[in-house]
């Protein structure tokens, strides 16, 4: 090691660690060796690897003295009876965070969970199952969102509800009591739009020529037989949707002939 | 039953009823066996006797509330890891105190029971305290070998059994232990 010569930058020291692993040795911790001829030579030639080993010399220091301390045979005698009388009542290991030796000051900045805990150890359950809750919470706000969504697209009105009865009950004439020609004339008030699909003849009703062929000079839209509660219903709507035009009517200053041309009255007068 | 609730009578020898001692023959065989390295550990963790009581007493609940005995060697390395763990965590307690209390000097007045001028007991405890702050930073598998075989006394073919490692790896893990605590200390000084 006599060739070794000293390094220009000695913060990139090759053998440092190899220095540092040396000092680092339990014996030199313990002072019951000293570092080799190798080592030492080197620490006077390097700066770097001396001031490291400076500090790892103090920090075995340290440790020595803190290694040094040894409890007495009183300390350990009490701690053996104090464990086990806590075995033997079933005492449950405590928490570290003990209120009576942490100042309040601190206690404050421990960080608002222990805090918490502290203050009521009897939730301390409610805290470890914190992640299960939080799910749970989750799931309950997607079941409430959802809910409130479908709530808030609104029911179907009255209207459409009958109108998925009157689909879920095609009835068609009877072929030897064909429809009257007085039933004619209230269905064209109630053909437009989606009351046509009154008229659609379900899929498993049989045709029957006979019936058919008799049923030639009513519409298709005329073939449905009036239900006599659907037909209330439909009277019901159609009342309620009069009203609320006139209603509308009047609010916005027009006014409505009651003898209209439209009117049933009129229409049979006009028929005559 | 938390055990703060268990009362210790002072000078009661220790009594251990049948049951008791059937249940945690075992518990109660490596409380002999290794009690003393534990403590000695704590102790100069600690270096303060009420927190050395409560933790060496926490460390036996611990493994006394274990479902199903452990296999002799298992209980070894449950019982020193437990005990280094519960010390860490007083370490950290303490910072939290240091923080706010300030006067560190009654923490650690019995460590030896030496009589030190005022300035230099404060020096030494602040010392310490750094050390103690630097072994919490350390890797847990450093640290749990700078424990195990510096703190509890214990040898290379003891902390290898104890930890499951090979003896080699200990000695290496020590001394990159030491290395690094080097560095924490002197990291912490410069700030």
């Amino acid at each position: 090691m006599n060739d070794e010569a000293p390094y220009p930058d000695n913060s990139h020291c090759p053998r440092r660690a190899w220095v540092l692993d040396q000092l680092a040795d339990d014996e030199s911790i313990k002072g019951q060796c000293r570092p080799s001829s190798a080592v030492q030579l080197h620490l006077a030639r390097c700066e770097t690897c001396r001031m490291a080993s400076e500090e790892l010399l103090a920090t075995n220091e340290l440790l020595a003295d803190v290694i040094a301390a040894t409890p007495s045979d009183a300390l350990l005698r009490d701690a053996d009876r104090r464990a086990t009388q806590a075995i033997q009542a079933g005492a449950k290991p405590s928490r570290r965070i003990d209120l009576s030796r942490i100042p309040e000051e601190s206690r404050r900045d421990s960080g608002p969970a222990d805090s918490i805990l502290v203050r009521y150890p009897e939730i301390r359950w409610l805290y470890e199952r914190r992640q299960i809750i939080a799910a749970s919470v989750v799931l309950m706000a997607l079941v409430g969102f959802s809910a409130l969504l479908h709530v808030w697209k609104g029911e179907p009105n009255i209207a459409e509800i009958e109108l998925k009865r009157v689909d879920r009950h095609p009835v068609t004439w009877p072929a030897d009591n064909p429809p009257s020609k007085k039933v004619a004339p209230a269905t064209p008030q109630i053909t437009g739009g989606r009351f046509v699909a009154n008229s659609r003849p379900a899929k498993s009703v049989r045709r029957d020529p006979v019936r058919d062929a008799s049923l030639e000079h009513v519409g298709s839209s005329q073939r449905a037989f009036p239900i006599p509660e659907i037909e209330e219903s439909k009277t019901s709507l159609l009342k309620t949707m009069s009203n609320g035009l006139r209603e509308f009517l009047i609010d916005t200053r027009l006014t409505v002939d009651s003898t209209s041309p439209n009117s049933p009255e009129e229409r049979s007068r006009n028929e005559e | 039953m938390t055990m703060a609730n268990v009362s210790m009578p002072a000078d009661e020898p220790v009594r251990r009823n049948a049951s008791a001692v059937t249940a945690h023959r075992w518990l109660y065989a490596l409380m002999e066996a290794e009690g003393p390295a534990v403590l000695r550990m704590l102790w100069r963790i600690l270096g303060n006797e009420a927190d050395v009581l409560d933790a060496y007493q926490d460390c036996f609940c611990k493994l006394a509330g274990m479902d199903k005995k452990p296999k002799i060697r298992q209980a070894r390395a449950y019982l020193f890891r437990t005990a280094a763990n519960i010390a860490i965590e007083f370490i950290r307690v303490r910072k939290r105190q240091k923080k706010h209390a300030g006067a560190i000097l009654d923490v650690h007045a019995d460590r030896n029971g030496e009589s030190l001028m005022p300035q230099e007991a404060l020096e030494r405890e602040r010392a310490i305290a750094s050390l103690h702050e630097a072994i919490d930073q350390l890797p847990a598998h450093l640290r749990n070998v700078l424990l195990v075989r510096d703190f509890s006394g214990k040898s290379y073919k003891e902390v290898a059994e104890i930890l499951g490692i090979d003896k080699a790896t200990a000695r290496v893990y020590r001394r990159t232990a030491i290395v690094k605590l080097a560095n924490l200390l002197q990291e912490g000084s410069a700030s």
